[in-house]
């Protein structure tokens, strides 16, 4: 297992000690290897508030924490994670270069290391224009993308989003689901958390729903979606006439009244192939593949 | 070595933090207008040597204040903005402790300072070459060297044989039993702490017409002898004598003031290098000396730029110092309260040394005040440095800064002050509430 929550539980007190909320409740999960997993809820359910916890940046009030097997604060254990926070606060008088230079420094690597990771990033996370250009003055989701190769630099084995989606256009979402998914091609695990089902259900493996700090539902996304006493079907060719003559043998076969109607492609697919039609496919840094 | 990488980043950033938020250039606009219109205000005591005193005194002291203070508000701010805020988390989740970026901070801020002293320096140096007002003599003036003399015994040597000797004589009176009793009841390390602080200041009484030696280690070729006399007995005084060093002897009569200065042109040392200063006392009263402080040995020192630079790693020492405390409240306060907590705290520390050289009476002394003469005799220590330094005043002066004093003060203020702190600083920052 990678991450092993168990009966976690965060009480935010004020200066007097005295409770305020119970952010999170009891909460226990755990994730193995090179799983997707999500961590849904609405605003205010306790996702950041357990990811903090999760990562040693917060103190639980009981419970307990396990990452790798050790204690999220030590230096082995965080060699080993990634962090993409809710907000990201950069450094606002440093270049976007400079930005991800420095964590690539300080999670030790060399320096020609370093240079050559960052160039690698800032060309998957389409920065390499605005790469010597100050982080005070990008927009959301630029420094989003910023904070992104951040958390990547070190090569986790661990990466940990804290609402990746919030504030990126949808191709900045279809992007980070396909990095999503291609990290966990290569055998890195994924946490990620928001509040949107629909931005994350189709990269995940596994979700956990909170709610009021307790884990609400969890498992497979597919499970929890399915509609047991319904099944659909797909008619390939078909024009409205075939449908509508085969709707009324199948519903005189059952016993039941069955509808037939036209699929259609969402608005943001639309959106997508509008928008994207000649972008370059999204492609991992090489140094993060396996 | 292994986290050589990260602290080199956490250095590189604090420095960038600093050139790139204008810090540094304000910094170095305030060390150019101080040189441009300071000078015009200055008023000094005619000679040309005064002339050249107040000059570098206020101008480069100016500098001095400007890099110092740019340092220490920067580094009580230094985390303040990141606290909280996933910023700090950022760098709380990479493999690399806090306590050891604490430091890397502090280095950075300490040579952000040395940088902004040389630049504010070297623009001081510039004015004082080219303006004849600022200095008459044009160029740059040379330093002395300052030689104490030489003592047999050290202070604590000094100590010992006073402790020894009040023990074993005999009280006689009540006044003598009482200070006995101090002596004997009292820890001995505390009367030993007592004793040393006043052997530093310990005085002889040359009566008239006795004469008083010292030695000094003398550096060959021509020198003078300075006498400070605050204590002249009487006020108004003047005094006067004879004074032979190494078999010159010079005369000097009554001369009004507190300070003699007697050049020799080749005094004779002995062959352990050493020569002997005789003081015959001419004047009509008792003069009083305190020997380890009113009587030095002045010779030709080097330029004033390398004396500059001696005095600028001595004060970047001090600014290390400042700025270790500044980052290390920054690191659980906000600027405001980091720079008026820090600000309290090494003003207080400032003042500590100014503990009595009494011994303290054992009948009603409490715990308290055994602990409170302990943290006292321990910052005094700690601080010394920082009083021996003071790089402006012997800049001004024209004496020799010693570069053994300068490198240990940078060590004290920039390494060891700031290791001592990290293990506070870092825990503050691990604990610190984010978002
Ligand atoms: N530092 C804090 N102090 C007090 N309350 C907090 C703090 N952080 C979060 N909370 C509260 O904890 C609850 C859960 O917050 P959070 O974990 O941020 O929710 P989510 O990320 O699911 O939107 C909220 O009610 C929030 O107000
Ligand atoms: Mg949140």
């Amino acid at each position: 297992m990678v991450v092993e929550l168990d009966r976690l539980t965060k009480v935010f007190r004020d200066f007097w000690l005295r409770p305020v909320v119970k952010a999170v409740d009891g909460l226990s999960l755990s994730i193995g290897k090179g799983e997707v997993f999500g961590l849904l809820g609405p605003n205010g359910s306790g996702k950041s508030t357990t990811v903090k916890m999760l990562l040693g940046l917060l103190s639980p009030t009981s419970g307990r924490v396990s990452v790798f097997g050790g204690s999220p604060r030590s230096v082995a254990v965080k060699a080993r994670i990634g962090y993409l926070p809710e907000l990201s606060h950069l450094h606002p008088f440093l270049t976007a270069r400079e930005c991800v230079a420095y964590y690539a420094g300080l999670s030790g690597l060399p320096r020609g290391e370093a240079r050559e990771r960052t160039r690698q990033l800032l060309e998957m996370t389409a920065l390499s224009g605005a790469a010597d250009r100050p982080v005070s003055g990008f927009s959301k989701g630029m420094a989003r993308r910023v904070g992104l190769a951040a958390a990547l630099v070190g090569r986790p084995e661990l990466l940990v989003m804290d609402e990746p989606t919030s504030g990126l256009d949808p191709v900045g979402t279809r992007d980070v689901k396909t990095l999503v998914r291609l990290l966990a091609g290569s055998g890195v695990t994924v946490l990620m958390t928001s509040h949107l089902l629909a931005d994350v259900a189709d990269v995940c493996d596994r979700v956990a729903i909170m709610s009021h700090g307790a884990l609400a539902a969890s498992g497979k996304v597919a499970d929890l979606l399915a509609k047991t006493d319904a099944m659909q079907l797909d008619l390939p060719g078909a024009g409205p006439e075939t449908a509508a003559e085969i709707a009324k043998e199948l519903s005189a076969r059952i016993g039941a009244p069955v509808t037939a109607r036209r699929p259609s492609v969402s608005l943001e697919s639309y959106f997508l192939s509008t928008v994207s039609r000649d972008a370059p496919e999204f492609r991992l840094a090489p140094f993060l593949q396996k | 070595m292994k986290y050589a990488r990260a602290f080199a980043s956490s250095f590189v950033l604090e420095l960038r933090s600093l050139f790139r938020t204008g810090v540094f250039a304000a910094a170095i606009a305030l060390c150019a207008a101080a040189v441009a219109f300071l000078p015009p205000f200055l008023r000094s005591d005619g000679t040309d040597a005064g002339q050249v005193s107040i000059y570098v005194r206020v101008v480069f002291g100016a500098v001095f204040m400007v890099s110092g203070a740019a340092a220490f508000g920067s580094a009580c701010g230094s985390y303040a903005p990141a606290r909280g805020s996933s910023r700090l988390s950022l760098d709380l989740l990479r493999p690399f402790p806090p306590a050891l970026g604490y430091v890397a901070r502090c280095l950075a801020l300490a040579a952000f300072s040395a940088a902004v002293t040389l630049c504010g320096g070297a623009m001081a140096a510039a004015r004082m070459m080219v303006d004849g007002d600022a200095n008459p003599q044009g160029g740059l003036p040379e330093c002395r060297r300052m030689t104490p003399p030489v003592f047999e015994k050290t202070l604590a040597e000094e100590a010992e044989e006073d402790y020894a000797k009040v023990l074993s004589a005999p009280a006689e009176n009540e006044d003598e039993e009482r200070r006995l009793a101090n002596y004997r009841d009292n820890p001995k390390f505390m009367v030993i702490w007592a004793l040393e602080k006043k052997a530093a200041n310990g005085v002889t009484i040359v009566s008239p017409g006795a004469t008083h030696g010292f030695r000094f280690k003398l550096p060959g070729g021509p020198c003078t002898v300075r006498i400070k006399c605050p204590l002249l007995l009487g006020l108004r005084s003047s005094f006067g004598g004879e004074f032979t060093l190494g078999g010159e002897t010079a005369k000097v009569d009554r001369i009004p003031g507190s300070e003699i200065l007697i050049g020799y042109e080749n005094p004779a040392a002995d062959p352990d290098g050493t020569a002997a200063f005789t003081f015959k006392n001419g004047a009509g009263r008792s003069v009083i000396l305190r020997k380890r402080r009113d009587i030095v040995l002045l010779s030709p020192g080097d330029s004033f730029c390398a004396n500059f630079a001696r005095a600028a790693i001595s004060w970047t020492g001090i600014v290390g110092l400042f700025c270790a405390f500044g980052l290390m409240f920054s690191s659980a306060l906000s600027r405001p309260v980091a720079v008026f907590t820090a600000a309290m705290l090494l003003i207080a520390v400032m003042l500590a040394p100014v503990s009595s050289s009494q011994i303290p009476n054992p009948s009603t002394m409490s715990w308290g005040d055994f602990i409170g003469i302990c943290i006292s005799h321990v910052l005094a220590g700690a601080m010394e440095p920082v009083y021996d330094a003071s790089p402006v005043g012997a800049l001004a002066d024209g004496f020799m800064v010693d570069l053994a004093q300068a490198l240990k003060m940078l060590a004290a203020g920039c390494i060891a002050a700031p290791a001592a702190l990290s293990p506070l600083a870092g825990s503050a920052l691990k604990s610190n509430p984010q978002e």
